[in-house]
């Protein structure tokens, strides 16, 4: 599966970031709409690797709406304003930056638009005052 | 106190470190990089190295075209992460079969998130040599591949024409002063003899043989990029 690629990421920039900062105790992976990962999946992955490399590192998991404003017009749209297909959807899951092959700004027809967010995955740290 | 972070660059590192990772790159279009990319690939498989073909021109893929696959209807599968399409020994991974050939513009930033994507979400398992094929000239991408990829071998393609050189020289001076010392700049499309050991004569039989590798493989040109590639293997450069 992809979301094991995902997972994977997450695991290996977490082995990284605690070699410098050994103090972080709380993972927050944000998942765009965008990218529409499965998060069942990724949570699976996850609980496997974790313990091994970060044991007693907590994650929890928040969606961020994917927002969208055209670079022409400045029109701003979400998701919801445009029709997908499903293969369209599964195009854009593994490179979210798809979008701009099946997604026109709904005011303008543009394709020059940037996402503002809700694209893919980051994590956010929560470090200890010593970090 | 919270800080935000990219994970793919952690994993794109990880991979590529255990890899030997080409960069074909140079400062004009058409200077034949994704040419060279193909048969640089080739020549690998057909030393018996497991090549993998990565295709990070995101704005304007082409090598599935040398390649003769169809990117309407040929999708990678999905294992470990995407596990690339297989065409005569070589994997391949391009942004191709997520546009359909569909103009796709990105902008700097969602230029190097494509490319990060594409890195961080390839499963690697039996590939032992990646070669990336990026877009011409120096900007988001390049950049980005430079930072991104641990010890890469930095292949720089050029033509012998006055403007190729000049482009040239303004791209080996920025690879010199960020630390790149050991590129290796093949003279592609060459009309008459040069002095150069990687010189690549123009051959009127690469658009013929594109779409088909076992055509490719018996051109002059590939010939040439063949005997590289083999100085490259023997030096332990690649």
């Amino acid at each position: 599966m992809h979301e094991w690629a995902i997972a994977n990421a997450i695991i290996r920039e977490l082995e990284r970031s605690l070699r410098s900062s050994p103090n972080i105790r709380k993972v927050r992976i944000v998942l765009g709409e965008l990218q529409n990962i499965d998060e069942a999946v990724l949570r699976q992955y996850l609980d496997m690797m974790m313990g091994e490399v970060a044991p007693g590192v907590e994650y929890e998991i928040d969606h961020e709406e994917a927002v969208f404003e055209c670079l022409r017009c400045g029109h701003r749209w979400t998701l919801r304003d445009v029709n997908l297909s499903d293969e369209e959807r599964e195009a854009i899951h593994f490179v979210p930056e798809a979008v701009h092959a099946y997604v026109k700004c709904p005011k303008c027809g543009s394709r020059d638009y940037r996402v503002v967010k809700g694209r893919g995955v980051r994590l956010v740290y929560e470090v200890g005052e010593n970090a | 106190m919270l800080r935000e972070v990219d994970p793919r660059p952690a994993r794109i590192r990880a991979e590529l470190s255990q890899r030997k990772t080409i960069i074909v790159m140079g400062s004009k279009g058409g200077v034949g990089k994704t040419t060279v990319a193909a048969m640089m690939a080739l020549a690998l498989a057909r030393k018996g190295r497991k090549p993998l073909l990565v295709d990070l021109d995101v704005t304007d893929p082409n090598m599935h075209i040398v390649l003769g696959l169809d990117p309407e209807s040929q999708m990678p599968g999905e294992t470990k992460g995407i596990a690339p399409l297989a065409v005569n020994g070589i994997g391949f991974l391009s942004i191709a079969p997520y546009t359909k050939g569909e103009p796709a513009p990105l902008r700097g930033d969602e230029a190097v998130n494509a490319v990060r994507e594409l890195l961080a979400a390839t499963d690697y398992t039996g590939y032992d040599t990646v070669i990336i094929d990026s877009p011409p000239g120096l900007g988001d991408v390049t950049m980005e591949l430079l930072e991104l990829i641990p010890n890469p071998v930095i292949i720089v393609v050029t033509t012998p024409s006055k403007l190729s050189a000049d482009s040239l020289r303004r791209h080996l001076r920025l690879l010199e002063e960020m630390g790149y010392n050991e590129y290796i700049v093949i003279y592609n499309m060459a009309r008459k003899p040069l002095d150069s050991p990687h010189a690549i004569p123009y051959d009127e039989g690469v658009e013929d043989a594109y779409g088909s590798m076992e055509r490719l493989a018996v051109t002059e040109a590939f010939r040439a990029v063949e005997k590289i590639v083999e100085e490259l293997i023997d030096k332990g450069t690649i």
